[in-house]
């Protein structure tokens, strides 16, 4: 499909040529903390990663990177076949929304949109017609539903609407990449669920390379083709929210994603024992040693075969709607494990468990 | 008591006594005296007023400290605004020193200042012993009045200036940059205009120092009637004179003259808080 | 290709490529260091140096002149007397502004502000007009040979005058923004009103209060232009410390000029050192004491 077509297709207005974003051994350090460490990761031209990890753990530093804003210690960050350290922040066409969307106080919502356009026009880059800029200014109000408010100014807007400014302001310039530092950061519960889909729409209707920072990992589940889990400087699991969901990698990936209980057993010729009794599952591969069972609430059922299962009491117990939890103190460290079981069941007293689906990871 | 309805209700005590007090002393020092001025002036002759206007040596006075302190405070502005982007902004050896000598103008008594910047600057000074060479009179011009003036107005620009460059979101900047604007245009089109009503404040503050500056200046003025001679000076010789009349209608229209200035400068900095965001 | 002058803002970001050049940065830097040198500290140099031209035995002697004794007698009279009252001007002001809420309040402050706006010649003059032998009171006094003007109560209170503001406009803010918690949790614990005031009020204000009178009596001591009007410039006795250096300088006595003048040269410095210092415990905004 010629690119007019495509960009036709896209709705009639043209976002530019989104490419592969590549970072190869990229390294940082800030004084003796170092921020990323020997990070590798690709996005696919059209490509929606999230970088999700906890505080600390090099997310927005990464981000920052691809936008030219910090220059690694080592490594390299790749714009399809061009080698970025060579670009300047100015020649990166990098589009990025800040956390607190950075818009210009002074300026209206019609001009900060304008002013990438505005400045290169300027600069020689491409030569913009008046019209030109205007046109583009208003399909991309009209692509964020920002119609009627042009001549506000940011202070006069909602949080989501400046969200919207934000975004608005760095598709303007057709960027190859699209950068999002924690989107809906700043937004409260209810709003971020409504942008959440908007972002996600949007990007299905513009195309972009995006890498998109966050800490909720409800968010990247949600919205992303590929997620990326940080921790520590180090991208511990990249892959598809099913496969990161499912498979996690790690133990910290396990714990950071979804709910998780945690529980110490041993593993014995393949067979997992937890408190000296063998439990009902199926034999693993693994060698001789101590291990932690690490299972979800949802993957639980209640057992069978008390005898091979996890027994415990109920500490607690509450309808959550069509499910009940149970907390239950298990075994002679009376660990707490949270359990989800049919909403009709009402087990009180002594219980037994047995996780349907499990990973075992290094104590 | 009937201040309950001119104030609100608070359980703090000492309200009566506190503001009793207060208005006692601002009324005796402040304002009876200032209330004798305005009733002398209420009873000149208007033709005492415009006298000053036609007199020559009161037109050149006033337009002499007038224009003297508008190119000064412009000075000012660019100079200081500097000298805070630079405190503000960049970091390097003795910058904490620096930004403790930004205050002297304000903390030196204006005669020693005035002597100090006469003996500098005159023909045979630090500075003016080389720019005499050079063909430029600093001293007893109004180019020293300028220099004068333009030293008491520093501070006011720099310490208006640096609390909002502080604060500047540097987010805003690197946003600019990334949609593609040169660090020049960045300066000039976002930063500068985020930088102007805390700029039209400072100028201001600067302005209406100058325009009554006494201390500072007559040292380095020459006082020459007709030429060098600034206002407050010609107001100290009309009472020196006993020509109080004289004196009153020149304070009068000094006074008349700086309240407009600074009404306007007022309705300049409204409209670019309104334009620009919060000074 | 980093900047390596790190900008204050995230301490997290090294320099940032986003700011100016580094050329730039070092021209803006001259310049600044241009101006603060010539225009600030050469002044300073030079009133030291001047004092010191003729040794140290001059200056020394300058400073014991028996003028030069008077001016500074009258100057510490002047002082000692327009400090205290201003603060406690300041103070009370402090208390009625920022503790509660009035009508007029506004016009209060701009009237307490109002000597800052106004030539201290006019200052002076006003004083000339009142209680000069041409002014309201001047035959009042003449009758009973009380001298105001051209005496040291005309000084006293044209200094009066001008100081007025400096205590309040340091309190005024600070108070504001410590806010009136403190004040009512010690009156829920039976302080009265007074107590109240000492124990909790002023403990909390000690350093901006000092800042204060620092600059107040900075001024105070530093007075010209009103203290011209109204001093009649009679030597050895209605001279300050400023207008003593006036007429030594008008004499071309350089080096006596200066050595006053380095005496209060020394203490616009002591000034400006605890404000640094103040500044340190967070205490004084450096924009604290420029007009709002």
């Amino acid at each position: 499909m010629s690119p007019a077509d495509a960009a036709a297709d896209r709705g009639g207005l043209d976002w530019g040529e989104s490419v592969a974003v590549r970072l190869e051994d990229v390294s940082l350090a800030f004084g003796v903390a170092a921020a990323l460490r020997g990070v590798s990761l690709e996005a696919e031209p059209g490509e929606l990663v999230a970088l999700l990890g906890p505080s600390g753990s090099g997310k927005t530093t990464l981000l920052r990177v691809v936008a030219g804003l910090l220059t690694p210690d080592s490594g390299r960050v790749w714009f399809g076949a061009e080698d970025a350290s060579r670009l300047t922040v100015q020649q990166r066409n990098v589009g990025m929304v800040f956390q607190h969307y950075a818009l210009f106080r002074h300026m209206t919502v019609y001009d900060n949109i304008a002013f990438g356009l505005r400045v290169r026009r300027r600069r020689g880059g491409r030569t913009l017609s008046r019209g030109e800029v205007d046109a583009r200014v208003r399909a991309l109000i009209e692509l964020v539903q920002l119609e009627g408010l042009e001549r506000r100014y940011p202070a006069q807007l909602s949080g989501g609407q400046r969200q919207r400014v934000g975004l608005a302001r760095a598709l303007a310039i057709k960027p190859r990449v699209l950068l999002l530092d924690e989107p809906f950061g700043a937004l409260d519960a209810k709003v971020r669920r409504e942008l959440r889909r908007g972002l996600r729409e949007l990007h299905d209707r513009t195309g972009h390379t995006t890498l998109f920072v966050t800490h909720d990992q409800e968010e990247a589940l949600e919205l992303a083709d590929r997620v990326a889990v940080m921790r520590d400087g180090q991208v511990e699991q990249v892959g598809k929210p099913g496969e990161v969901f499912d498979r996690p990698a790690s133990r910290f990936v396990f714990e950071f994603i979804g709910e998780s209980n945690l529980l110490p057993v041993a593993v014995r010729g393949g067979v997992v024992e937890w408190e000296g009794r063998e439990l009902a599952l199926p034999r693993v591969d693994r060698p001789d040693g101590p291990a932690l069972l690490a299972f979800r609430p949802q993957d639980v059922d209640l057992a069978p075969e008390p005898a091979r299962a996890v027994e415990g009491v109920v500490a607690a117990s509450r309808r959550v709607g069509a499910w009940r939890r149970l907390e239950l103190e298990v075994g002679r460290g009376r660990t707490r494990l949270d359990v989800e079981v049919a909403g009709d069941a009402a087990p009180s007293g002594q219980v037994a468990v047995l996780p349907r689906a499990f990973h075992l990871y290094d104590v | 008591m009937a201040t309950t309805r001119l104030r609100s209700p608070s359980v703090l005590p000492g309200f009566g006594l506190a503001l009793g007090y207060t208005l006692a002393y601002l009324g005796l020092i402040v304002l009876v005296p200032l209330a004798a001025l305005a009733l002398r002036g209420a009873g000149l002759p208007f033709s005492e007023m415009t006298d000053v206007f036609a007199d020559e040596r009161s037109r050149a006075a006033l337009g002499l400290s007038f224009g003297s302190a508008l190119i000064a405070a412009s000075i000012a502005l660019v100079a200081g605004g500097v000298v805070a982007w630079v405190l503000a902004r960049y970091r390097f050896p003795g910058r904490r020193v620096l930004d403790a000598v930004v205050d002297l103008p304000f903390a030196l008594p204006t005669a020693v200042a005035g002597i100090a910047l006469a003996s500098v600057f005159d023909a045979t000074g630090w500075l003016g012993g080389p720019l005499t060479a050079l063909g430029v009179q600093v001293a007893y011009t109004q180019v020293g009045i300028v220099v004068a003036l333009v030293f008491i107005g520093l501070p006011f620009v720099v310490r208006s200036l640096q609390p909002v460059i502080e604060e500047l979101d540097v987010e805003v900047e690197e946003a600019a940059a990334l949609l593609g604007a040169s660090r020049l245009q960045t300066l000039l089109r976002v930063v500068l205009p985020t930088l102007l009503p805390a700029g039209i404040t400072g100028f201001a503050l600067a302005l209406a120092r100058a325009v009554g500056e006494y201390g500072s200046v007559v040292f380095i003025a020459g006082n020459l009637p007709f030429r060098t001679e600034i206002a407050p000076l010609l107001i100290i010789i009309r009472l020196e004179e006993f020509d109080y009349p004289g004196a009153m209608a020149l304070a009068l229209v000094m006074l008349g003259i700086s309240f407009a200035l600074l009404l306007a400068v007022n309705l300049v900095q409204a409209w670019a808080r309104r334009r620009f965001g919060r000074g | 290709m980093a900047d390596r002058l790190a900008m204050p803002a995230a301490a997290r970001r090294r320099g940032s490529p986003v700011a100016e050049p580094r050329g730039l940065k070092w021209a803006l830097t001259a310049v600044a260091l241009l101006v603060l040198g010539v225009l600030l500290l050469l002044p300073l140099a030079v009133v030291f140096v001047e004092a010191l031209r003729g040794g140290v035995g001059a200056y020394v002697a300058s400073l014991l002149d028996p003028e030069a004794r008077a001016a500074i007698r009258l100057t510490l009279l002047v002082a000692a007397i327009a400090v205290p009252l201003n603060a406690v001007f300041g103070v009370a002001a402090a208390w009625a502004v920022a503790k509660f809420e009035f009508r007029g309040k506004s016009l209060l402050v701009t009237l307490i502000d109002l000597p800052f706006s106004v030539s201290p010649v006019i200052a002076g003059m006003v004083y000339l007009l009142l209680f000069g032998a041409q002014g309201y009171l001047g035959p009042f006094l003449q009758s009973r040979g009380i001298q105001v003007v051209f005496a040291v109560p005309g000084i006293v209170l044209a200094t009066l005058f001008v100081t007025v503001p400096f205590v309040a406009r340091e309190l005024v803010p600070l108070m504001q923004e410590l806010g009136n918690e403190d004040e009512e949790a010690a009156l829920t614990l039976g302080a009265r009103g007074w107590q109240v005031f000492a124990l909790v009020t002023l403990p909390n204000v000690r350093w901006g209060l000092l800042y204060g009178v620092l600059l107040c009596n900075a001024r105070a001591m530093g007075e010209f232009g009103a203290a011209s009007v109204v001093s009649g410039h009679i030597r050895g006795q209605t001279n300050t410390v400023p207008l003593q250096v006036e007429v030594l300088y008008n004499e071309y006595n350089w080096v006596a000029a200066f050595a006053l003048a380095s005496l209060l040269a020394l203490l616009s410095l002591v000034t400006l050192v605890i404000k640094a210092v103040l500044e340190r415990r967070d205490v004084v905004s450096k924009a604290g004491h420029v007009a709002r």
